[in-house]
């Protein structure tokens, strides 16, 4: 299961924050800080993973990427393959990269509703529902039409 | 209102970002709030659904309850356009709770857009339902959804597939009916359906595996013929849960598994393979043969040498199934053991922490010196907290089962000795414990202990590290209790009444005070010659100067025990039947503590008559 996705800058800003169990808007607030302490020491060559215990529990992970001034983060329990949720990122990433031309963090900023579409098409409930960019993609174009 | 004045969501976020300071920032928000307020009781669709698009921004990324406006979601879901229902649905999907008391409006409103011939409005309330499905809400729709499962758009099939979940675990009576429904689309025409199919039962099966065995076959089927990489891995961590229960499945698994595990390029796949394995193929060697060399080739390939193209994740994943394949496979711990031990360097502390942990899982009574000399030497050029990690590894480890491991302890005793000399240190506490529990333990090594003491107490420069003072207190008891081993006596005196002792905490300070409270005694009462009289001399004098203002110390601890000494003090300087006493105090002294049996005071029969 995923237990959360963030997107935060570098300086500990969240830009999306969509959390697939039921917490209180100031737990999430509590949670997307921790999770920046946890990354914001973490150097380049560093593995992409970091035990999350403390955080949401055991057996928790946060999988996450660094993309310029941007982390992309998402939380997994044992349920989920670490490798297999690093690729998603990347389509992730790819995802909105296709749709914004190059996507740079102040898309995110501006496309609230986008942003969390396209995510919304790659985890529904805490699972994957789908890993191929291109029909992401197709179907993000298709609601915005 | 008219909506041409309304603030965008654009013109919200610009706003945000002018603020400079955090305090402006939360300032700007709360008049945002305020305007919205205002804003979302409009009767105008557009502002009231720009309303709600703020109000679920300011949600998600600013941690504002919108708790209050849950009504207006619904109207705002309610509306015709989709563009204004698709932002009642955001807002609904992050901010609805089980106790959210509107729930109970939008069952209808789902059941239509459920129905809707538009597949992305069907799919956005079926997202909604995944995120804040309530027992009633599952109840209601429940037909509506296994209804989609049949759609003849992917779309929908794969989404409604996924929603199952949801429906099997907030309403668990509907598994009679929908499990067949969701069963049927192992056989669906589109691999996404049957990923999502095989993810529900995943998920499923780790709440409880028993009821998905019977769909052994079907799996078998899916991992022989499948090829979609996300399916696989859903797949095999399936089959992982379902495997404790049927030994005859992982033998037919096995050959299918190990196919699978040849032919993909994929290291995600084959990583839970060799996780499946160490749950339930264990016992074949032909399979644990071939995962240990496919993970001897990933950690070989997360080592770039130089550093330069290693692959870090590849590392740690690597280390934690070397860890799983362990009891089984040891070979592969001293096939790759360079790797493993390198790791211990790594940079990140997440590989170095795996490594450590594989480590201390290999040590054996035959390698333990091997293995602390290691764990030593790289304890020396660690940075504090993994520096730490490993000292207390040593310390644990050799202590394991009353320090079951050790062979030598007089190796051991020097151990200690050197570990307390590492920079960073800070494992005092337990290095105490454990001096003065081996003192207790293993008479023919008090010696060792007794000559490590010494250095302790004379060597000073140490005492500047805070950590080292609980050892301190032990090298003074130890000084004290094994007194006839000591070497030179005096010297000791002069070590645990040096000046500096004075800034130690005061509970050392009583320890190093009784410690020469014992020596004296041992030394004065065995005093024969006139040689010895004069060191006693010398004692009483160094004891006067350097330990006279503890007797008015703050701490009662240490004032008690200074009076002590300075008691005996002039009990021996008078003359007169001293002798005997100190002789009688001597023997009081002389006798062997030993340790304490857990179950010692069970052992104690209550005396007849006493009430307890």
């Amino acid at each position: 299961m995923i237990d959360a996705v963030l997107v935060m800058n570098t300086q500990g800003k969240p830009r999306l924050a969509k959390f697939y169990k039921s917490l209180s808007p100031v737990k999430q607030q509590e949670i997307v800080r921790k999770v920046y302490t946890g990354l914001s020491s973490r150097a380049e060559h560093f593995c992409n993973f970091v035990e999350a215990d403390e955080i949401f529990g055991a057996g928790t992970k946060l999988v996450y990427k660094h993309f310029a001034t941007l982390y992309f983060v998402f939380v997994i329990d044992s349920g989920e393959s670490e490798l297999g949720i690093l690729d998603l990122i990347q389509v992730f990433v790819e995802t909105l990269d296709s749709i914004f031309k190059n996507v740079c963090e102040l898309d995110i900023v501006f496309n609230f509703n986008k942003v969390n579409t396209v995510l919304d098409e790659i985890v529904m409930g805490g699972q994957v529902v789908e890993t191929n960019s291109t029909e992401i993609v197709k179907s993000v174009q298709e609601i915005f039409k | 209102m008219d909506y041409l004045f309304q603030r965008s969501l654009d013109d919200l976020v610009k706003g945000l970002r002018s603020q400079a300071a955090a305090s402006g920032e939360s300032r700007y928000v709360a008049k945002a709030l305020e305007e919205i307020r205002k804003e979302i009781k409009a009767t105008d669709p557009h502002i009231k659904a720009a309303a709600v698009h703020k109000l679920a921004y300011l949600n998600a990324l600013h941690g504002v309850d919108m708790a209050w406006a849950a009504f207006q979601v619904v109207e705002v879901m309610s509306m015709p356009k989709f563009s204004h229902k698709k932002i009642g649905y955001l807002a609904a999907s992050q901010s609805f709770t089980d106790s959210t008391d509107v729930l109970l409006l939008i069952t209808n409103l789902l059941k239509k857009d459920l129905s809707s011939k538009n597949e992305f409005e069907a799919g956005m309330a079926l997202e909604c339902l995944s995120r804040i499905a309530t027992p009633d809400l599952v109840r209601d729709l429940t037909q509506d959804v296994l209804t989609m499962l049949g759609s003849s758009k992917l779309y929908i099939r794969k989404k409604a597939t996924l929603v199952l979940f949801k429906v099997f675990s907030k309403h668990p009576e509907s598994i009679r009916v929908a499990f067949k429904r969701l069963v049927e689309k192992l056989d669906d025409r589109d691999s996404q359906v049957v990923a999502a199919c095989v993810s529900v039962l995943h998920e499923l099966a780790r709440q409880d595996p028993q009821p998905y065995l019977l769909l052994a076959p079907e799996l078998y089927r899916l991992l022989v013929e499948s090829t979609n990489n996300w399916l696989l891995i859903k797949l095999v961590k399936l089959f992982a849960l379902l495997m404790p229960l049927e030994p005859r499945l992982a033998k037919k698994i096995a050959e299918p598994l190990c196919e699978q595990m040849r032919r993909t390029s994929a290291k995600s796949l084959v990583l839970e393979c060799i996780r499946t394995i160490t749950v339930g193929l264990l016992d074949n060697t032909e399979v644990v043969e071939l995962a240990a060399g496919k993970l001897q080739e990933i950690l070989a390939a997360s080592h770039g040498g130089d550093g330069e193209d290693d692959d870090p994740n590849l590392k740690y994943l690597g280390l934690q199934a070397v860890l799983d394949l362990l009891p089984v496979y040891p070979q592969l711990v001293t096939q790759s053991k360079s790797v493993i031990i390198s790791c211990l360097n790594d940079v990140d502390p997440s590989v170095q922490m795996a490594s450590l942990r594989l480590i201390v899982s290999m040590v054996s009574d035959s390698n333990l010196a091997d293995t602390v000399q290691i764990l030593m030497r790289y304890a020396l050029s660690a940075e504090k907290i993994f520096c730490n990690e490993l000292l207390s590894s040593i310390l644990s480890t050799c202590s394991r089962s009353f320090y079951e491991l050790v062979t030598d302890f007089s190796w051991y005793v020097g151990v200690l000795g050197e570990l307390v000399r590492v920079p960073n240190f800070e494992q005092g506490k337990e290095v105490e414990r454990q001096l003065v529990d081996i003192g207790l333990r293993v008479e023919s090594v008090r010696k060792d202990l007794s000559r490590l003491a010494r250095d302790f107490l004379i060597d000073s420069s140490t005492w500047e590290n805070s950590h080292i003072h609980r050892v301190l207190a032990a090298a003074a008891w130890i000084a004290g209790e094994y007194v006839e081993l000591a070497g030179d006596l005096f010297e000791i005196v002069e070590a645990l009444l040096q000046p500096r002792m004075k800034k130690l905490p005061p509970s050392v300070q009583a320890v190093f005070l009784q410690a020469v409270l014992k020596i004296l005694v041992h030394f004065a009462s065995a005093a024969a010659t006139a040689v010895d009289a004069e060191v006693v001399d010398k004692m009483v004098t160094l004891i006067r100067e350097n330990a006279g203002s503890l007797q008015s110390h703050v701490d009662t601890e240490v004032q008690e025990r200074a009076s002590n000494l300075f008691g005996l003090i002039s009990f021996i300087e008078d003359e007169a039947g001293s002798g005997e006493m100190l002789a009688g105090i001597r023997e009081a002294f002389a006798k062997d503590l030993g340790p304490v049996s857990q179950f010692s005071q069970q052992r104690v029969v209550v005396p007849d008559g006493l009430e307890l």
